[in-house]
């Protein structure tokens, strides 16, 4: 970046406080920062860290309770203190702004064209048809297909995806110096923010427009920013470019957040808890085996006057075997069905067709009393670590309840010592014994939800996206409380998760969901460093790696349009099309093995689909 | 994947002095947030006053609720008027009946019709509604439209019709409320049933192989209590006011039983002759219990309810 | 949108069919026959009379000439009581009375309790929000049989500006306290229920999306934030429609308009069966059809159900 660019937007001291209930709270304490033409700002930080209000701030959208202190410059002119009216001539028009919640962030009863236009009529007095050809123009550069229909759509008809492009293109109309965007792909698909970041950047470069990126992925810094602020309970800790944070990192926090961000192309970081090699020597290979499972839901299609049900086949025809000790990882995007799968291998979902076979014995639904007992061995930990734990029962209930089912042998003072240990075996004080879920932070539900699936020591443990409603440092460290556990044990895990990079890390095994369907499975490095199907590839090329000079080199594989609904039939042939041409809408991908432990459901040829 | 095992160790050191902390449950957070609700906590004691008064006040005054003054009949608005030396404390009505027993009678009775009729649909609706969320699927969605459907009806026409038919009864009364109240709690008892049936912390009790009686009676119910309180004190004062419309009318309790709805028709109806307390005293008892009651359920509804959270 | 009315129109129909049958059932259930009840008529005499009015056929014949009589030619048969009158030259006169107030109460409890509630929200924390506030809370307490006799004293015996009861061919001194009276509980429920939607739209995100737009306050709230904010408004004018209806009872009682509800309670306690039924039929649909409105301009507000 040359020096010589002038600053768009400098802020001098802010900050931030809100009125609450509970007294006064400094959401942000002086906070400095300066952007320049066609610069990307990365500002980084966990949760509560204030990193959003800074730019709420800016851009007049703080909350009543709040109050601003210090010096907000845009192009020269001060904002702090400008009435509405006033600072409604910059926004939306010099200065706009892209939010992480795509589907709420647009009005829904208007379309998108409506939506639109206001903003060319408002600030530029365009109308009518010049404006429509303003805004087809806008949708065709965020590559939105069949942008004529869009703009007659209302939001619900579109898809996140799709939501988050029509954002970004609305608040690019008058051509704005400044955009802030807000976690804008937070929310999104790995698939779909990849492309959304690279629209971002082209933007970037071609308009000369400066970008504020608020994030808490260093991934996504690494990849889009020229110079990064680190932010740590409303102050800034760090500051510097790119190389210079992630290469040379200063700061303790800083290192910190490096340290504990997976990195999918580094899965044994120095800094790691290493993952202990499996070998299958004396283990039993009759753990679990799941053969063409099946789990199909009926859907109501509304079909002019009334309703047809049409199945929706959240999974369909999975079949793989776990061993003991060994983990394996599930990973796809969302509509894959990979919960789904979790749950009709532990029989929650009874599955449509297919069977579970565990220990050698079949896990059946219908018999109720056996699976009962078998459920001893069978644990999950769910996503949300404060929906998963009963707001009206103390921890150690909610710990102790697998023990009241399985033995009721013990006295209360016996499960109560068993108890506590098990909590002070996950990290959780024994003096929190008597706490309810609404008193702990994330991280420690988290712990107690782990310490109910291992207190009957089970044998097996589904891991339903356990880290990843967790901030990275949290994240970090459940991981590796999981691993420990998994060691003293001898457990074995499947961990489900959307984040490639984390699963990598933990896993021995990946198999790679698509709609429903195993699209490869392969040992953890084979899959990473040899991947064959081309959705594999596309979302191992997705991930971003917090390394700016890694990522920025980095060959992207993309393939047009937006991942598909499950709903629509052809989805399934997407990487078969020639199956699609020759007009066999019912042909089923197969699954073949490759070489040894190395599946890969049939697809054609890469550069074929790429050139499509 | 930097965890400091020093660090951990270092705050379980210095937090523990081995005491057992005691967790505040979500109630008492609720009982806490109550107490600072000032109008919730006054309408708690006045109410209490009134029904506590309902049962003494009686006692305090030389005339019964059928006792006629002979003095006073036919000459209400000379001689009927509020007085301590004749003992009738609110006045009497035109029939020389006092209004103040007369009134507190009415408002046992309305508060019990109230009570009951609330009971009724509270069993109802929350049989119904818990059936329908927790089993789900068809047969929750024939049995919402049949709540649908019921909505859609005009009750009233058919209460009445029903008390026409079948003569007027207290009992009656208590049915035919609660009978046609309870289709609102069993919208909200469902829904909220759905949504703790959705919460993971059920996924976890059935992995952990706890059955589907023990989830109902340790995880459901007791997450639903909190709903069913709140739009319980609301449904009281609905009731009472559904009571006291058809007794307006003429067609609720049974003389020489009284209720709130029947002596404000009977004060209303003789306003123009210049007895005014014969509406004042009951319409006062009437306004006031109400507004209780809707404090109530207001500060039982921000303490409890589950959006905030 | 057309296939969406058509089913609700279609859902409408076994509703008011069963309400029609309902209270047939009910009637014909009723401890002895409508012309038992007052001195024991002579066996042929009683015979002729239930000749006269069907009620010797088997129920399910008499069911069916009762519905198809109304389907068909809006026939709600002869009156039990008064001899020479139809339950339909009766109903008639009075609906066109309820038709006026009722008209009025509804236009003054929208008209009135929606702007209030939306300006309120607008000006949230405002001496006009308090105002709000404090109206609805008040009159949450107040129904229309408290309210009716309060402005009787208030308008009539105090102030002697308004007559205290009849209709007089609908002059407006005679609408407007039946119009008060059955408008003002459910303005304060309009007006809170709008109120506390509007707030909640305000902090939605996509009224942010709006502000960051540039768009002034005025046509965030126009164009962005009405018609959401509307939506609960727009399901709960069913149940207020009802309870208007049912209030319209006494009103007619109280001030002696001549309405409906007047013949309904007459009926009521003369055992007059057919007029009752008629009464209560005519009121069911209107209360069905009202709903089916009040669920087809939801529809309409929100184009995901509109577009399915």
């Amino acid at each position: 970046m040359s020096n010589d660019k002038k600053n768009v937007l400098e802020v001098n001291n802010l900050k931030v406080t809100f009125d609450t209930p509970d007294g006064q709270v400094e959401a942000v304490k002086g906070v400095t920062l300066n952007i320049k033409q066609g610069e990307c700002l990365g500002i980084v930080g966990e949760s509560g860290s204030g990193k959003s209000q800074t730019f709420m701030t800016t851009m007049g959208l703080l909350a009543n309770n709040g109050r601003a202190e210090g010096d907000i410059i845009f192009n020269g002119t001060s904002l702090l203190g400008l009435s509405t009216s006033e600072l409604n001539t910059v926004r939306g028009r010099n200065m706009s702004m892209i939010f992480q919640d795509p589907l709420t962030s647009l009005t829904p009863h208007l379309t998108v064209f409506e939506q639109m236009s206001e903003v060319l009529q408002l600030h530029t007095g365009v109308r009518g048809r010049e404006a429509e050809a303003k805004c087809l123009d806008w949708l065709d550069r965020v590559r939105i297909s069949e942008a004529e229909r869009r703009l007659r759509q209302y939001p619900h008809e579109l898809s996140g995806g799709m939501r988050q492009r029509v954002m970004i293109a609305m608040s690019m109309l008058c051509s704005p110096d400044l955009l802030i965007a807000d976690e804008p792909t937070t929310a999104l698909d790995v698939t779909v923010q990849a492309e959304i970041l690279d629209l971002m950047d082209e933007l970037k470069r071609e308009n000369n427009t400066a970008i504020a990126l608020i994030t808490h992925d260093m991934g996504v810094v690494a990849r889009m920013c020229d110079r990064i602020q680190v932010m740590r309970h409303g102050v800034y800790v760090e500051e510097g470019t790119a190389e210079e944070v992630f290469h040379n990192p200063q700061h303790d926090y800083t290192k910190m957040l490096l340290d504990a961000m997976p990195r999918i192309d580094q899965p044994d970081k120095a800094t790691n808890r290493k993952l202990k090699e499996y070998d299958l020597k004396g283990r039993d290979e009759n753990f679990l085996k799941v053969d063409d499972v099946k789990v199909h839901f009926n859907i109501k299609v509304p079909t002019g006057l009334w309703y047809k049900n049409v199945p929706l086949k959240a999974v369909d025809g999975v079949s793989f075997d776990l061993k003991p000790g060994e983990t394996l990882g599930i990973v796809g995007e969302s509509g894959c069905g990979k919960s789904t799968l979790a749950r009709a291998v532990l029989q929650l979902i009874p599955p449509t067709e297919g069977n579970v076979t565990w220990l050698g014995k079949p896990l059946d639904a219908s018999n109720k009393a056996d699976l009962k007992a078998k459920r001893e061995d069978l644990q999950i930990v769910f996503q949300d670590p404060l929906a998963s734990l009963d707001p009206r029962m103390t921890i150690a209930d909610s710990i102790m309840e697998p023990l009241q089912t399985f033995r009721s042998d013990m006295s209360r003072t016996e499960m109560k010592a068993k108890v506590a240990s098990m909590m002070e075996r996950v990290g959780l004080d024994r003096n929190m014994i008597n706490r309810y879920p609404h008193e702990l932070s994330g991280g420690q539900n988290q712990r107690v939800g782990i310490a109910r699936a291992m207190i009957m020591e089970p044998k097996l443990v589904v891991c339903d996206e356990a880290v990843s409603a967790l901030d990275v440092s949290i994240q970090a460290q459940i991981i590796e409380l999981l691993m420990d556990l998994q060691e003293e044990f001898g457990l074995s895990l499947l961990f489900i998760s959307h984040d490639l990079s984390v699963v990598r890390e933990v896993s021995h095994r990946i198999m790679v969901l698509y709609l429903g369907r195993i699209v490869e499975l392969a040992d953890r490095n084979e899959i990473y460093l040899n991947p064959q199907h081309p959705y594999t590839q596309q979302l191992i090329s997705a991930v971003p790696i917090p390394d700016p000079s890694v990522e920025r080199t980095r060959e992207r594989i993309r393939f047009p349009g937006e991942l598909p609904s499950p709903m629509d039939p052809t989805a399934k042939l997407r990487f078969l099309k020639s199956k699609l041409k020759a007009n066999q809408l019912d042909y089923v991908p197969e699954l073949r093995e490759l070489k040894p432990g190395h599946f890969v459901a049939e697809h054609d040829p890469i550069e074929e689909l790429l050139a499509s | 994947m930097l965890v400091s095992k020093e660090k951990m160790a270092g705050v379980v050191d210095a937090v523990s002095n081995n005491k057992e902390i005691e967790g505040r449950s979500l109630w008492q957070d609720a009982i806490g947030r109550f107490q600072r609700n000032k109008a919730a906590v006054v309408s708690v004691f006045v109410l209490a006053f009134m029904v506590i008064w309902s049962f003494i006040g009686p006692a305090l005054s030389p005339w019964s609720y059928e006792e006629i003054d002979w003095n006073v009949i036919g000459n209400a608005a000379a001689a009927g008027f509020p007085s301590l030396e004749t003992g009738h404390f609110f006045g009497t009505d035109d029939l020389g009946r006092d209004i103040y027993a007369r009134t507190l009678q009415g408002t046992q009775i309305s508060l019990l019709v109230g009570l009951v009729g609330t009971a009724v649909a509270v069993i109802i609706g929350v049989l119904f509604g818990a059936t329908a969320g927790y089993v789900g699927g068809r047969v929750d969605n024939y049995m919402m439209r049949f709540v649908d459907f019921l909505m859609s009806i005009p009750y009233m026409f058919i209460l009445i019709i029903l008390f026409v038919m079948f003569g007027r009864s207290l009992w009656l009364l208590f049915a035919g409320l609660g009978a046609f109240a309870w289709m609102d709690m069993a919208r909200i008892v469902r829904g909220q049933t759905l949504s703790i049936k959705n919460k993971e912390y059920i996924e976890a009790s059935v992995a952990a192989g706890v059955g589907g009686f023990t989830i109902i009676m340790r995880h459901v119910l007791p997450n639903l209590l909190g709903i069913v309180a709140v739009y319980t004190t609301l449904l009281i004062p609905g009731l009472i006011m559904t009571e006291s419309f058809i007794s307006f009318l003429g067609l609720g309790v049974q003389e020489p039983l009284t209720s709130w709805g029947a002596l404000i028709s009977d004060g209303a109806k003789t306003i123009q002759y210049g007895t005014p307390w014969q509406l004042l005293f009951p319409l006062g008892f009437f306004i006031v219990g109400l507004f209780c009651f809707y404090f109530i359920g207001d500060g039982l509804r921000d303490a409890l309810d589950p959006k905030d959270r | 949108m057309f296939s969406f009315i058509v089913k609700r129109a279609l859902s409408a129909v076994p509703t008011l069919l069963f309400l029609i049958i309902f209270s047939f059932v009910l009637m014909r259930l009723a401890p002895g026959g409508p012309f038992t009840s007052e001195k024991p008529l002579p066996p042929q005499v009683l015979a002729n009379i239930e000749a006269k009015y069907g009620l010797d056929q088997p129920w399910l014949v008499q069911i069916w000439n009762y519905v198809s009589g109304i389907v068909t030619q809006f026939d709600f048969g002869p009156s039990f009581r008064y001899k020479d009158q139809t339950v339909n030259s009766i109903l008639s006169q009075g609906f066109s009375v309820t038709l006026v107030y009722g008209f009025w109460s509804f236009v003054v409890a929208v008209g009135v309790g929606m702007p209030l509630g939306i300006i309120a929200a607008i000006k949230h924390n405002s001496w006009l929000d308090y105002l709000a506030v404090g109206i609805s809370i008040g009159a949450q307490v107040l129904p229309n049989f408290v309210m009716a006799p309060l402005l009787v004293i208030l308008f009539t015996l105090v102030l002697g500006w308004l007559p205290g009861g009849g209709w007089n061919g609908g002059q407006w001194q005679y609408i407007i306290m039946p119009v008060i009276a059955l408008s003002t509980s459910y303005m304060a429920s309009i007006s809170r229920i709008a109120r506390s939607s509007m707030l909640e739209v305000l902090h939605s995100n996509f009224i942010r999306t709006a502000k960051a737009k540039g768009l002034p306050m005025s046509s965030i709230i126009m164009k962005h934030a009405i018609k959401p904010a509307l939506l609960p408004v727009v399901s709960y004018l069913g149940p207020a429609f009802v309870g208007m209806i049912t209030g319209s009872v006494i009103i007619d009682v109280y001030f002696s308009t001549g309405g409906m509800g007047q013949y309904f309670v007459d009926a009521a306690t003369n055992r007059d069966y057919s007029l009752l039924m008629g009464a209560t039929i005519i009121f069911g649909s209107l209360t069905i059809l009202f709903n089916m409105l009040a669920d087809i301009v939801y529809a309409w507000l929100d184009p995901k159900i509109r577009l399915a």
